[in-house]
């Protein structure tokens, strides 16, 4: 549970974290630091910890293992002989890191599946003037921020067209697929509140 | 795993680019975002976007899986390991 905490505050996501292997490869390292704290405590024999309740004896025995696991470097004059911390937090990182490559698949179907619908919402129909009116507005409402100007827009969606001309792909996905990509909470709300 | 020499070049080049650092944050906020994401959430230009994220890939920082502003970018573990550092300078 705190190492699920601890990486979801970089990796919001626990389908990216779950289907990681790296992930279960860290949590089981843990588990095992837990397991021989939580032996360790139990085989001690003191009184003072037989008579606490069971919950708590492996609440301190996961404590233990963090703060151990977490801080334990060796040094020699000065010298770090061994930094386990060190290598914990890399491999840590290589958790996030690998967890938000999964994210970048799971955010490329949403803007996939968010395209279709932003389709479907303005009602788009190839070669249909209106629908396509439609779906340049839309875009223009989600591109026109910062300092960009209206020219600078339209000449985007312009160039879109001519590429879809081209290479014969649809213009509706290319233009919807650009909206989705730009701002989901936009396209979130488009599709929740507003009418047409 | 980002070795040391390569964390010390990375950090310095952030610390001279507010704006490829102000991506970095942004990227490493999102787990994942395309370039236009990143241009529309921080107000920047498209250009200065651009130039930020093909500066933070060729410092090994980002991955994309694509080019320009339509891609997809994630931190790699040294972006991870940088940002940690940047959330205390900025």
């Amino acid at each position: 549970m705190y190492l699920i905490l601890d990486l979801y505050v970089e990796v919001p996501s626990l389908t990216a974290l779950f289907s990681n292997f790296i992930f279960w490869v860290y949590w089981i390292t843990y588990c095992i630091g837990a397991e021989i704290a939580l032996f360790t405590l139990h085989s001690v024999g003191n009184a003072a910890i037989k008579d606490l309740p069971e919950p708590l004896v492996v609440l301190a025995a996961i404590a233990g293992t963090t703060t151990v696991l977490q801080s334990l470097t060796f040094k020699i004059g000065g010298r770090r002989i061994l930094d386990l911390s060190q290598h914990l937090d890399d491999y840590r990182r290589e958790v996030a890191s690998s967890s938000a490559k999964l994210i970048k698949r799971q955010e490329n179907r949403r803007v996939m599946r968010q395209s279709r619908q932003i389709l479907q919402k303005v009602g788009y129909k190839e070669g249909d003037a209106v629908s396509e009116t439609r779906l340049r507005r839309e875009y223009a409402d989600v591109m026109l921020f910062g300092q960009r100007a209206a020219q600078t827009v339209k000449d985007e969606i312009d160039q879109i067209a001519q590429d879809c001309s081209r290479t014969g792909a649809s213009f509706g996905e290319a233009v919807a697929e650009r909206i989705a990509r730009t701002d989901p909470e936009w396209v979130r709300n488009f599709l929740a509140f507003r009418s047409r | 795993m980002p070795d040391q020499i390569q964390m010390a070049k990375a950090q310095a080049e952030l610390l001279n680019d507010d704006a490829a650092a102000q991506v970095l944050k942004f990227v490493l906020k999102r787990s994942a975002a395309t370039g236009w994401m990143i241009a529309k959430e921080l107000g920047q230009d498209t250009g200065l976007t651009i130039a930020s994220l093909n500066k933070l890939r060729g410092l090994s920082i980002l991955e994309g899986d694509g080019s320009g502003l339509d891609g997809f970018y994630s931190s790699t573990s040294l972006g991870y390991a940088l940002g940690e550092t940047i959330s205390k300078l900025f």
